[in-house]
C-alpha cells in the first residue's frame, strides 16, 4: 500500500472510514432497534398465541361484536328475552307445582325451607298416606323408603318428597292406572297382611350448574313406581306428566306387555296386548335458593 | 501488448525546436483530426528538459488536453527495431521467443530493456515475421519521470520512427498495397529517421546522422549571418538553384549519402526475396521536408518518385509533414495504429491502468457507500415500521385481552344458563318421546306382530341381571344417579326411623353429568316365516327409519341382549304351550335422530376431568 498512488490510499482510507461509520451505526442504532423489535415480536407472539389458543378472534372489532352478540343472547334484544330470562322462566315453570301450597302455608320458598317443621311433614305424610290408602295404594315404609317417623335436619326435603309422591301417584290413579303390588313389602290391614304398593321415594338429587357453586340451583325429588293398565291409560298418564301446570318429567321408564300367563290370553287364543306394566321414575323440581 | 483505448488522444512529438501535437477523436469508430498544433519552445528560450516539459504541461492544460490519452514519442536513435522471423507457434511461445531475441539484441549489456512487438503478415519469404521494438529501460523511465514531474500523465511512450510509419500507412493507404520497398524519410531539425516499408510492413527503421540544422548552418556560412537569421531564410531556400559546389548543396549530398548507407544497411540484413528490389518511392515528412526543391533533387538523385505527406490541417487544407510523427503517436493513443508497439514499462502501464480506472474505483466506493447507507436505512426503517406494526397489533391484542374477561364471563353466563335448563329440557321431553315411540311402534308392526317391551336404553341396561357396576350404576364421574330398579341405594343415608344427621344433598349432580336419553329399546314378536324370518322386522325398521325422530334403527346385537331374559321368558313359556304357532323374537334399538340435549365436546372433556 506504501507504493499506491495517494488517491488510491485516500480511497481505501475513505472505505475503511465508511465501514467504521456503518459499524458504529449498526452498533448504536440498528442492533438496539433489532433487539427491541425481537422483544416486541416475542410479546406479540405470546399474546397472539394465548388468544389463539383460547380460540378468540384477534380483532377488537370482532370481539366487540361477539361481546354484543353474547350480551344480546344472554340478556335479550328486541323481542328476544334472552337466554337468562328463558332459563329463569323454564326453571320457574318447571318447579312451580308446589308454589301454591308453599304460598298458602309458608309464604315464600325461603320461608318454607326455614319454617317447615317435622310436625308439618308428619301431618303431610299422614294425610297422603290416608288419602292414597283410600285408593288402595298402601304405602309401606320398607318399600317407600320413607315413613311418618323419618327425620332429617332438612325437613323441607321430606315435605317436598311427600308432595311429589302424592302428585305422581295421584296422576296415575287419575288415568285409571293401578299401582302394582310390591314383591315382598306388606302392610297390615286389619288382621291381615296386604302387599304394599310398589312405590319408592328416591333420594333428593341436587343439581349444580357450575362445579364451583356451593349450593345447587334446583332439587329433584324422584319417585319410582310400577303401575299397570291399558296402553291408552299409560299414554294419557305420560302426557299428563308434562301437561299445563304439571311438570313431573320421567327419568326412566320400562314398559312391559302384560304377563301372558294370565288366563285372558289362554282364553283368547291369540296374542293381543291390551294391558301393560310400566316401571317409571318421575320427579318434581324445586328451585333452591338459600336465604338469610 | 500495449493497451490503448481512449477515445480522445493526443500525440506529442517533442522536437529540439518545438513540440508538435495532434489531437484525434474517435467518433463512431472513425478517426477524426481535431487539431494540429505546435508549441514553439525555441521562442520561449527553454534551456533544459525540465523547463521544456513544464512549459509543455502548461500548454496542454491551456488547451484542455491534459486529460487525454497522451502518447509521447521516443527519439528513434534511442530505440532499436528489428524484424525477426520465428517459426509458427502459439502466442505465449512467441512472447518467449521475442524475449529471447530481445536479450540477444541487448547483447552483454547489464541494463534493463523494455520491448514490445507486433506480428506482421507472412511475406517476402518470412514464416512468422515479428517487428520488435527495444529501448533501454532507464531512458524510458527518465522520460516518464520528466513528463510526470511536469504534472502530465503519459498513457504511453512509442518510437517516433514507427509513429511516422503508422502515420504513413494510415494517411497513404496505397503504400500498404505496394509490394516494392519504399522509403520514409522524417527530416527533423537535429535528427532524421529513415524507414523502409514494403506491402505495409516496416522492414527497417533507423536514424540518420542528419538534421535540417545543417542547412541552417551552411546557409549562415554562405550568407555571413547568424543562425537565427539563416533559420528564417531557410524557408525561402530553393535547393535546385544551389550550385553543386555550394555548401548548401553539399548538405543535400550528405543526406543522400546517409540515406544510401541506411538503404545498404537494410539490404544487407534483408532476405534475398527483397534485398535486390529497387526502391520504388520516397515519402518525405518532418519539418525539414518543407525545404524548397528537396523533393526534386532527391527524386533526380534516387531515380524514384519523392512525395511529401502529412495530416491535413482542417484550417488550411494543406498536408502538414511536421505533424506526421505526432499523428502516428495519436493513432496509437486511439488504438488504431497499424503497428502498435509501445515501450511503456509494464509497471507503469499497470499504474496507468489503475489511474485510468480510478474513476471506476471511486464510483464503486460511492456505490458501496450508497448501498451500505441504503441497506442500513432499509433495515432500520423496516425494523422501525415492523416495530410500529407490532406495537399496533399488540395494542389491538391488549384491547382484545381487555375484552376477554367480559367475554368469558358472558360466555360462561350463557353456558350456565344453558346448563341450568338441561335437567328440565332433557327430562321434560322424555314422556313425549315415549308416547311417540308407542304410536310409532304401533304403526310400524303388522297385525300379527306385537311388542312386549319398550324402555329407554339406560333403563334397559340397568335391568340386566348380570349388569356390572359400570352399567348398573352411573359411570365414573357421572354423578350419583341410581338404577331405576336397584333395591339398595349406595350412599343412601336415610332409612326408616333413621335419625342420623345426613348431608343436605346426598346426591350432587353436575348438570353435564345427567345421563342423556339417546336411544330407546323395543322388543317384540312376529310370526316366523321360514323363507323370510326377518321380513316383518325389516318393514318395521324401514318404517321407523323413515321418520325424522329416529336415525339408524336396527336390531340390537346379541351381546346387548344378554342379561335381559326377563323380557322374553314369560312369552317363551306362553308360546311353548302353542307349538303350532311359531314366532320370531326381535329386539330393536331406536337411536334418536335429534337428542334434546347435545353436550358440547369441551363440556365432555370437562366432565371427563371431573
Amino acid at each position: 500500500m506504501k507504493n499506491w498512488p495517494q488517491k488510491h490510499r485516500n480511497l481505501v482510507t475513505y472505505a475503511i472510514f465508511v465501514l467504521l461509520v456503518f459499524a458504529a451505526c449498526w452498533v448504536l442504532f440498528v442492533r438496539p432497534m433489532k433487539k427491541e423489535l425481537e422483544k416486541v415480536r416475542d410479546d406479540w407472539e405470546k399474546r397472539q398465541t394465548r388468544l389463539l389458543r383460547e380460540g378468540w378472534p384477534l380483532n377488537p372489532g370482532k370481539l366487540e361484536a361477539l361481546r354484543e352478540s353474547y350480551r344480546a343472547r344472554l340478556d335479550g334484544k328486541g323481542s328476544d328475552a334472552g337466554i337468562k330470562a328463558r332459563s329463569d322462566a323454564v326453571a320457574l315453570r318447571s318447579s312451580s307445582m308446589f308454589d301454591e301450597r308453599i304460598r298458602t302455608s309458608f309464604g315464600t320458598r325461603g320461608d318454607f325451607m326455614k319454617a317447615v317443621s317435622r310436625l308439618d311433614y308428619q301431618t303431610q305424610f299422614n294425610r297422603v298416606f290416608r288419602e292414597l290408602a283410600k285408593e288402595d295404594v298402601l304405602l309401606a315404609p320398607d318399600e317407600l323408603k320413607l315413613s311418618e317417623d323419618s327425620s332429617s335436619p332438612y325437613v323441607y326435603q321430606l315435605v317436598l318428597q311427600v308432595w311429589t309422591l302424592e302428585m305422581v301417584v295421584r296422576h296415575a290413579l287419575d288415568q285409571g292406572l293401578k299401582v302394582a303390588a310390591a314383591e315382598t313389602a306388606k302392610v297390615r290391614v286389619g288382621n291381615r297382611d296386604v302387599p304394599a304398593a310398589k312405590v319408592t321415594v328416591l333420594p333428593v338429587r341436587a343439581y349444580y350448574a357450575q362445579a364451583k357453586d356451593a349450593d345447587p340451583y334446583v332439587l329433584e325429588m324422584p319417585v319410582r313406581m310400577t303401575v299397570s293398565g291399558g296402553v291408552d291409560q299409560c299414554r294419557a298418564f305420560l302426557r299428563q306428566l308434562t301437561s299445563e301446570g304439571t311438570f313431573l318429567p320421567i327419568s326412566h321408564l320400562q314398559l312391559y306387555a302384560d304377563d301372558p300367563s294370565r288366563p285372558e290370553y289362554e282364553r283368547r287364543g291369540s296374542v293381543k296386548i291390551d294391558k301393560v306394566r310400566m316401571e317409571v321414575e318421575c320427579s318434581a323440581f324445586f328451585l333452591f335458593k338459600r336465604t338469610g | 501488448m500495449a493497451a490503448f483505448g481512449g477515445k480522445r488522444s493526443l500525440g506529442i512529438d517533442v522536437g529540439s525546436s518545438g513540440v508538435n501535437a495532434v489531437a484525434l477523436t474517435l467518433v463512431r469508430k472513425e478517426v477524426q483530426i481535431e487539431k494540429l498544433d505546435t508549441h514553439d519552445t525555441g521562442a520561449e528560450g527553454i534551456l533544459n528538459d525540465a523547463e521544456l516539459y513544464a512549459s509543455l504541461g502548461e500548454w496542454l492544460t491551456a488547451r484542455k488536453w491534459a486529460k487525454r490519452e497522451l502518447v509521447f514519442g521516443l527519439p528513434q536513435f534511442v530505440c532499436t527495431t528489428q524484424v525477426a522471423d520465428f517459426p509458427a507457434g502459439s502466442a505465449s511461445g512467441l512472447e518467449d521467443m521475442v524475449s529471447y531475441e530481445t536479450q540477444q539484441l541487448a547483447g552483454l549489456s547489464e541494463e534493463g530493456f523494455i520491448h514490445d512487438y507486433a506480428v506482421m503478415q507472412a511475406l517476402f519469404g518470412r514464416k512468422n515475421p515479428v517487428l520488435i521494438g527495444v529501448c533501454r529501460e532507464s531512458v524510458v523511465r527518465e522520460r516518464i519521470a520528466a513528463i510526470s514531474g511536469a504534472g502530465m500523465a503519459p498513457a504511453a511512450l512509442a518510437m517516433q520512427g514507427l509513429a511516422a510509419v503508422n502515420a504513413l500507412l494510415w494517411l497513404q493507404p496505397e503504400v500498404v498495397e505496394e509490394p516494392t520497398p519504399q522509403i520514409l524519410l522524417d527530416l527533423g531539425k537535429e535528427g532524421t529517421t529513415v524507414a523502409v516499408v514494403a506491402a505495409g510492413q516496416p522492414l527497417y527503421v533507423g536514424s540518420l546522422d542528419f538534421g535540417s540544422y545543417l542547412y541552417t548552418r551552411a546557409l549562415a556560412g554562405k550568407m555571413k549571418c547568424d543562425e537565427g537569421e539563416a533559420e528564417i531564410r531557410k524557408h525561402q531556400l530553393d535547393l535546385t538553384q544551389e550550385a553543386p559546389t555550394s555548401a548548401v548543396f553539399q548538405v543535400t549530398r550528405k543526406l543522400e549519402t546517409e540515406l544510401q548507407y541506411a538503404v545498404e544497411h537494410w539490404r544487407a540484413q534483408e532476405r534475398g526475396e527483397l534485398n535486390e528490389v529497387p526502391i520504388s518511392g520516397v515519402w518525405l515528412c518532418g519539418g525539414g521536408a518543407r525545404l524548397g526543391g528537396l523533393s526534386e533533387i532527391l527524386e533526380s538523385r534516387l531515380d524514384c518518385p519523392v512525395r511529401l505527406f502529412g495530416p491535413t490541417d482542417s484550417e488550411g487544407g494543406q498536408p502538414m509533414p511536421e505533424h506526421v510523427t505526432a499523428f502516428g503517436l495519436a493513432l496509437q493513443g486511439l488504438g488504431r495504429a497499424p503497428m502498435d508497439i509501445s515501450l511503456t514499462p509494464a509497471d507503469f502501464r499497470w499504474s496507468q491502468l489503475r489511474e485510468r480506472r480510478f474513476p471506476f474505483l471511486v464510483a464503486a466506493a460511492v456505490w458501496y457507500t450508497l448501498l451500505m447507507v441504503a441497506m442500513l436505512v432499509t433495515i432500520y426503517v423496516r425494523g422501525v415500521r415492523e416495530e410500529f406494526r407490532l406495537e399496533t397489533r399488540i395494542g389491538e391484542l391488549k384491547v382484545c385481552e381487555g375484552k376477554m374477561p367480559e367475554l368469558v364471563e358472558a360466555l360462561q353466563a350463557i353456558k350456565t344458563e344453558e346448563a341450568r335448563m338441561i335437567p328440565f329440557v332433557e327430562k321434560g321431553n322424555r314422556a313425549r318421546r315415549f308416547v311417540h315411540a308407542l304410536d310409532s311402534l304401533g304403526s310400524a308392526i303388522g297385525d300379527q306382530d306385537w311388542f312386549v317391551y319398550l324402555a329407554d336404553r339406560d333403563s334397559y341396561d340397568r335391568g340386566k341381571v348380570n349388569a356390572d357396576v359400570a352399567t348398573a350404576r352411573p359411570v365414573a364421574g357421572k354423578g350419583t344417579t341410581f338404577s331405576l330398579f336397584d333395591a339398595g341405594r349406595p350412599g343412601a343415608t336415610r332409612g326408616v326411623g333413621d335419625t342420623a344427621i345426613a348431608p343436605e344433598f346426598p346426591e350432587k349432580v353436575f348438570v353435564y353429568d345427567i345421563p342423556l336419553m339417546t336411544s330407546l329399546v323395543a322388543a317384540g314378536y312376529t310370526p316366523l316365516v321360514p323363507s323370510d324370518p326377518y321380513g316383518a322386522v325389516h318393514k318395521a325398521v324401514a318404517y321407523l327409519n323413515q321418520s325424522d325422530v329416529y336415525n339408524g334403527v336396527d336390531s340390537l346385537p346379541e351381546i346387548d341382549r344378554m342379561g335381559r331374559a326377563d323380557i322374553f321368558d314369560p312369552w317363551l313359556k306362553f308360546l311353548r304351550r302353542t307349538p303350532t304357532r311359531l314366532y320370531k323374537a326381535f329386539t330393536l334399538q331406536l337411536p334418536l335422530a335429534q337428542p334434546d340435549i347435545v353436550i358440547p365436546e369441551n363440556r365432555e372433556r370437562e366432565r371427563g376431568k371431573k
